[in-house]
Order: structure tokens, then C-alpha cells, then sequence
């Protein structure tokens, strides 16, 4: 599949969500529920797009229309040699955290902005920087070297985080939600 | 409120299946549990930090007021720096922080008074950003016990070893002069100038 990647989740219930979502296997797993995705279990979860291979500077995004007083949210740098290592957004507590074999901490506290459950929260990771955004405001940044490269994600506990309408790509590629229409284009192809 | 930065421990609590770390003295709040209880008077800290990789030290950088920093400085265990941290070290100072850093598996004898506290905390923020990557390739504590800063490469295990260089290289680092005798107190240092002296973004503050 050709990234970015995209999931809305409109789908039967299934428990694990299974597709092309895989949980990190020493943290609970993710299951699709009423049409968005969700932890499984009673416990931490990264889980990550397992069908396309991002580079090292990417991002994910996704709507986090429940629960905003609890933790996860979109997720970067999943399973770099390890299974259970990642970053991924706290949208409720404001932060990014990162599991790094099963030992979790944060990076950042105090991302700036105010919760909406239908803002698009985004964590990107370019080098060494991490930045957090909402919609297309940036709420956030740090540095962390653990994890240079992985794959797409998400992370949360337990069934606290609801997450819908996810993307995932490379830092620089083109995003799926700003396609611009055929006529746009010739129009601008037009006046060069 | 002003920023000010700390280097201090970390604790490690076990719950739900995981080790969660924070800085000491600071609480932490997750999943809507208190993990661990912050001292009286620091109970609006967050627990953001950057670690020493595996290592139980942080580089603490917060908005803190005079009583929640006159709390943290009061503590044997954490170093604070001055607000204004572009003035030199005093030859008292580097004392100071010789002997705190070296206690905590932190080389220190490049540490003088011709050094700003900005150029001595960034360059302990690389080092932890090395050590980051390293503990995520290895996840291991370097400094368990029995290694020290000097325990010389050929001491180490070949994990330890291989994972030394796979850092290293990871980073675009040539790591061709590391030999059997070289010490972690240099191979550290060495990594560490390895990141040019860049401006290291923390959050709060760029160092």
C-alpha cells in the first residue's frame, strides 16, 4: 500500500482489530468498535500499520473524539527494535510519552492547546525532533534519540482512548486530506 | 515562574505491567492513577524529562516557582543551575558539578570555568541523547553495578560492544578509533562532541 496511510475504522466490531493493525504483543491489544478503534485489554497498548514500511521522518494523525481526560492518541517510531518501544501523543494529559521496552516515560509535558474531540492531533518525528500538533497548529516540541526510525502507530490504555480517523505518512509526502480538485490543478498548471 | 533546569533521579515503579519512570520528587499521573506521589509543594509539576537512557538520571527542565525550587535544590540529589545559565561556572561551581556528575556515571573532567552552564548542560543533553538510543538498541543499564567510567571497551561484553558501535554508527558517527583500552569515560565524552556543540531543543528551552 502506498502511503500516507488511512483508516476510519468503518468496519464490523472485531476483537483484535487485526487487518493492518498489529499490537506490540507485551502491551494489550486493539480492537474495532462501533466503527473506531480502541485498546482491548486493561492495560498499555502500542499498536502499529503494518502495511507499509514509513521513513524514519513521518507522522500520524487522528481524530480522539472520546475520553480526553485519559492518555494515547497517535504514535511514531513503533517497535524499533523492539517490540513494545514507540512514541506516542498523549492528547488527554497535554504530553509525549515514549515506551522504550516496556519502561514508560515522558518526553514532553504541557503540549499547548485546548482539547476538541474533533481536531485532527498529529505527533510528528523529523531527526531527533518530536512535535505535536493540533489541526495545523503546532502545541509542542522536543528532543528524544531513542528511536530513529519504526513504524506507524498508535498507543493508549486500556479501553481510555478512542481513536478514529487515522493517517500515517512520511514528513514531506503528500497528505491525503488536502487533495486538491482536477480543475485546481489545471488552473494552476495553467498560469505557470 | 521561571524555567529552570535540574539534573536529577529518576524512579521506577512497576504497575500494569510496566516500569514507569519519572523524575524524583515529581509525581506521576497516568491512566487516571497516581503511579507515584510528588513531594508537598511539587504536586503541579509534570513528569516530563530526559533521561540518561536506562540510567536513573534525568535532565529536569520545568516552570517552577521560588518555593517549588526551593524544594528541588534543597535535595542532595539534584543539581540546579542558575536561571541565567550563560554566565561561567565559578571554580566553586565546577567542583560542585565535577563531583555530582561523576557520581552519576556523568564524565566531567572537561568541566572548567572558561565553560558556560549552557555549553556544560548541552553537552550532558547530548550524552543523554546518545544513551537514549543506545538503552533502545541494548535494553540494558550500562552503569549496573559493576561497569564504570573506567571500564575500558574491551572490558564491556560483546552486546555491549556491538551495541556501543551500532549506536555510534547510527548516528553518521565514525567510530573506527575506539580500541580494546579506550574507557567509557572517553568513548562517552567522544560521542557526546560528537554532536557538534548543536543547539538541543528541551522543551521549555533550548539549550
Amino acid at each position: 500500500m502506498a502511503l500516507p496511510a488511512t483508516d476510519d475504522f468503518n468496519r464490523a466490531n472485531a476483537n483484535p482489530a487485526g487487518g493492518n493493525w498489529s499490537a506490540c504483543t507485551s502491551g494489550g491489544n486493539v480492537k474495532i468498535l462501533s466503527n473506531r478503534l480502541s485498546g482491548a485489554g486493561s492495560s498499555d497498548f502500542v499498536a502499529y500499520w503494518n502495511a507499509d514500511t514509513p521513513n524514519n521522518d513521518q507522522y500520524a494523525k487522528c481524530l480522539v473524539p472520546l475520553s480526553a481526560s485519559y492518555d494515547g492518541g497517535p504514535g511514531v517510531r513503533v517497535n524499533y527494535n523492539n517490540i513494545h518501544n514507540g512514541y506516542f501523543y498523549n492528547v488527554g494529559f497535554g504530553s509525549i510519552s515514549k515506551i522504550t521496552n516496556g519502561s514508560w516515560s515522558v518526553v514532553l509535558w504541557g503540549t499547548t492547546g485546548t482539547y476538541s474531540a474533533t481536531s485532527v492531533y498529529k505527533l510528528q518525528a523529523v531527526g531527533n525532533a518530536l512535535t505535536t500538533f493540533q489541526d495545523s497548529t503546532q502545541t509542542g516540541t522536543s528532543t528524544d534519540s531513542s528511536f530513529p526510525s519504526g513504524n506507524l502507530g498508535i498507543g493508549g490504555y486500556a479501553t481510555d482512548i478512542i481513536i478514529d480517523d487515522w493517517e500515517g505518512g512520511n514528513v514531506g509526502g503528500a497528505a491525503s486530506s488536502i487533495l486538491m480538485p482536477k480543475h485546481t490543478y489545471f488552473s494552476n498548471l495553467m498560469s505557470l | 515562574m521561571t524555567v529552570r533546569i535540574y539534573i536529577m533521579p529518576i524512579v521506577e515503579t512497576p504497575a500494569n505491567g510496566l516500569i514507569y519512570r519519572g523524575p524524583k520528587y515529581i509525581g506521576i499521573y497516568a491512566h487516571g492513577m497516581q503511579i507515584t506521589t510528588a513531594e508537598t509543594g511539587l504536586e503541579e509539576l509534570g513528569p516530563g524529562m530526559m533521561d540518561y537512557g536506562f540510567q536513573k538520571v534525568c535532565m529536569y527542565i520545568a516552570d517552577v516557582t521560588p518555593a517549588q525550587h526551593s524544594i528541588l535544590s534543597s535535595k542532595a540529589d539534584v543539581l540546579s543551575a542558575p536561571v541565567n545559565i550563560d554566565n561561567n561556572l565559578t571554580s566553586g561551581a565546577v567542583n560542585t558539578v565535577k563531583d555530582f556528575l561523576e557520581l552519576i556515571n556523568i564524565p566531567a573532567g572537561w568541566v572548567t570555568t572558561f565553560k558556560t552552564y549552557r555549553q556544560v548542560l548541552r553537552l550532558i543533553g547530548w550524552l543523554f541523547q546518545f544513551m537514549q538510543r543506545l538503552h533502545a538498541i541494548y535494553p540494558h543499564k550500562l552503569f549496573d553495578g559493576q561497569a564504570t567510567l573506567n571500564t575500558t571497551y574491551g572490558q564491556l561484553t560483546s552486546e555491549w560492544q556491538a551495541a556501543l558501535l551500532q549506536c555510534g554508527q547510527s548516528f553518521g558517527f565514525d567510530t573506527s578509533g575506539l580500541t580494546s583500552n579506550t574507557t567509557l569515560r572517553t568513548i562517552l565524552k567522544f560521542m557526546a562532541d560528537k554532536f557538534n556543540d548543536q543547539p538541543l531543543n528541551c522543551g521549555l528551552i533550548t539549550l
